[in-house]
């Protein structure tokens, strides 16, 4: 490990602060994962024409002259109590290129921001993030000590329509064809789920000979009949260890199913393709 | 554009709002902590000139010539903020602007709409459950103490009021001491004032712990007699604990910590 001024090598890959030249390599990390709708000025609204923007205060970590993966840190004054503020640093769009994860970058990317004094001589007193509860537990916590504030910011939500999913069926249907990839990962054919979803108008997904079909207005006959709240679905589409996340939707009456025990079955064996079709919703 | 709702008239936003909404907002959520403060240049870049917002999407509500709430709704599906006053026609203002900010998206072509709000707001959050909203699972805010010493300072000046008559002297040692924290800060109050050094001092009581549980107790998401019943937390002498305790008490942040949509970046 090398450290000299605002930079340190380890292992193969250079840590730095940002400089000069650097926008273009951080907007192809970082506008990928906005929504479309955000995307394209995004990069240069949230750090450009940012009042509070330093550019010293946001790390990269490249390779062979590539960036690869970077961290931001925006100063900014929070409030700490009704009657007094204090500076802290919002820790955002940290971001590995996917041949680099699971290499460590993140980590040595928030330890590197820590290990540069520029935060502290602006006077930066914390440093937030919003991340959910596995990364955090994964990454935010054990590399830099953060700690939840739960339950104090609550977030609601309404669907009026799934065009979005509609849209997303279709294009997953020319993709394949009658024999396709759905067929080989063991979908089953001739299998219907609506989802009486609170929050949310009515949806059928129904699998068959044509491919998979989504409809706001087709929502009879079904194999078995989802009912649940937004949050739950939401819940269901963040996790990664999916399985347990349903099972515990199921016993906490979170998410109730109602149909035959071959529908159960059928949609426990149908999830992996529910999950790609909600991925973007 | 505008349009009347007996005495309410609901308008976009114009050139020039920005003082009075950013003002409105500060007054709305005073209880609250976690936010940036609003200040006129901050309300334009993370509102205005966000991406997804356009003027069409910031709703405000006017009485008597008064701004009384609004709204900035992305096109995106998002309420990055919403905010109005608390006054006796709350809930219908609430109500009024959320109806007003969904009529907005559905002509935009969005299809959903979300929104952060503080879990203390029923008014808010009474006003979304009639509109058919449901409760998602929240953006968690994660904190990491950069400056224990500087936060200590902070946390004394914004509680300065009701530490007047408390005198001590506090060494706090950090048992897992992570590089960018000082292993000991000291501090001694006395005669309403308070001195923090960043240095191995004698004093009346050494507090062990560790980075994240201070913060926790200092964020009130533990009560420091938690910690201490998990061994987190050691005082010794244990003659100081109701002193120490009492500390924690006076120092620790009470106000929710609230962070709206538009902080989120």
């Amino acid at each position: 490990m090398k450290l000299g001024g605002n930079c340190l090598a380890q292992s193969e890959y250079l840590y730095r602060t940002f400089a000069e030249g650097d926008e273009e390599g951080l907007k192809r990390l970082v506008e990928p994962r906005c929504a479309s709708i955000l995307a394209s000025d995004y990069w240069e609204w949230k750090y450009s024409h940012n009042p509070n923007f330093d550019p010293s205060l946001v790390a990269v970590a490249e390779k062979n002259g590539e960036i690869v993966a970077c961290n931001h840190w925006l100063l900014r004054d929070v409030k700490l109590s009704s009657s007094s503020v204090a500076k802290a640093v919002l820790c955002c769009d940290i971001a590995v290129h996917p041949d680099h994860r699971g290499r460590g970058v993140a980590r040595s990317l928030l330890v590197f921001s820590r290990s540069s004094s520029l935060s502290s001589a602006r006077g930066a007193v914390l440093s937030y993030a919003f991340a959910d509860a596995e990364l955090s537990k994964r990454l935010y916590q054990p590399a830099a000590g953060y700690i939840p504030m739960v339950g104090s910011t609550v977030r609601y939500g309404r669907r009026w329509s799934w065009r979005d999913v509609v849209r997303r069926v279709e294009e997953m249907n020319m993709n394949v064809g009658p024999e396709g990839a759905f067929t080989r990962r063991g979908v089953k054919r001739g299998f219907k789920v609506v989802f009486h979803i609170l929050g949310a108008r009515p949806l059928s997904i129904a699998v068959n000979e044509v491919g998979i079909e989504a409809s706001e207005q087709d929502v009879e006959g079904s194999t078995v009949t989802v009912k649940g709240d937004l949050g739950t679905l939401a819940a269901l589409k963040r996790r990664q260890s999916r399985i347990r996340t349903f099972l515990k939707a199921l016993l906490t009456r979170r998410l109730k199913l109602s149909g035959s025990l071959f529908g159960i079955i059928s949609l426990y064996r149908h999830l992996a393709l529910l999950e790609e079709i909600f991925h973007f919703a | 554009m505008y349009e009347s709702m007996n005495e309410y008239r609901v308008r976009t936003y114009e050139k020039g709002d920005e003082t009075e909404l950013a003002r409105l907002f500060n007054e709305a959520y005073q209880a609250y902590a976690g936010f940036v403060p609003r200040t006129p240049e901050y309300w334009r870049w993370s509102c205005l000139d966000r991406p997804d917002v356009e003027k069409e999407g910031i709703v405000i509500v006017v009485h008597a010539r008064k701004i009384v709430g609004y709204a900035v709704v992305g096109k995106s599906g998002n309420i990055w903020e919403l905010c109005f006053d608390r006054g006796p026609d709350q809930e219908r203002v609430g109500s009024l602007i959320l109806d007003k900010a969904v009529d907005y998206l559905t002509r935009v072509g969005s299809d959903s709409v979300t929104l952060n709000l503080p879990s203390k707001d029923s008014v808010a959050r009474q006003a979304c459950e009639r509109l058919g909203f449901s409760q998602l699972p929240p953006e968690i805010p994660f904190l990491s103490v950069l400056d224990f010493e500087r936060l200590l300072g902070s946390l004394y000046s914004a509680n300065q009021q009701r530490l007047m008559d408390f005198e001590g002297s506090f060494l706090i040692k950090f048992q897992d001491g992570p590089f960018w924290i000082t292993p000991f800060v000291s501090m001694r109050v006395r005669n309403g004032g308070i001195d923090i050094a960043s240095q191995k001092e004698l004093c009346q009581a050494v507090i062990e712990t560790d980075t994240r549980t201070l913060t926790s107790v200092l964020f009130g998401t533990e009560k420091a007699l938690s910690a201490l019943l998990r061994l987190k937390l050691k005082i010794r002498p244990l003659r100081e604990l109701r002193t120490v305790l009492r500390l924690f008490s006076l120092l620790r942040v009470k106000e929710p910590w609230f962070v709206p949509g538009a902080d989120l970046g």
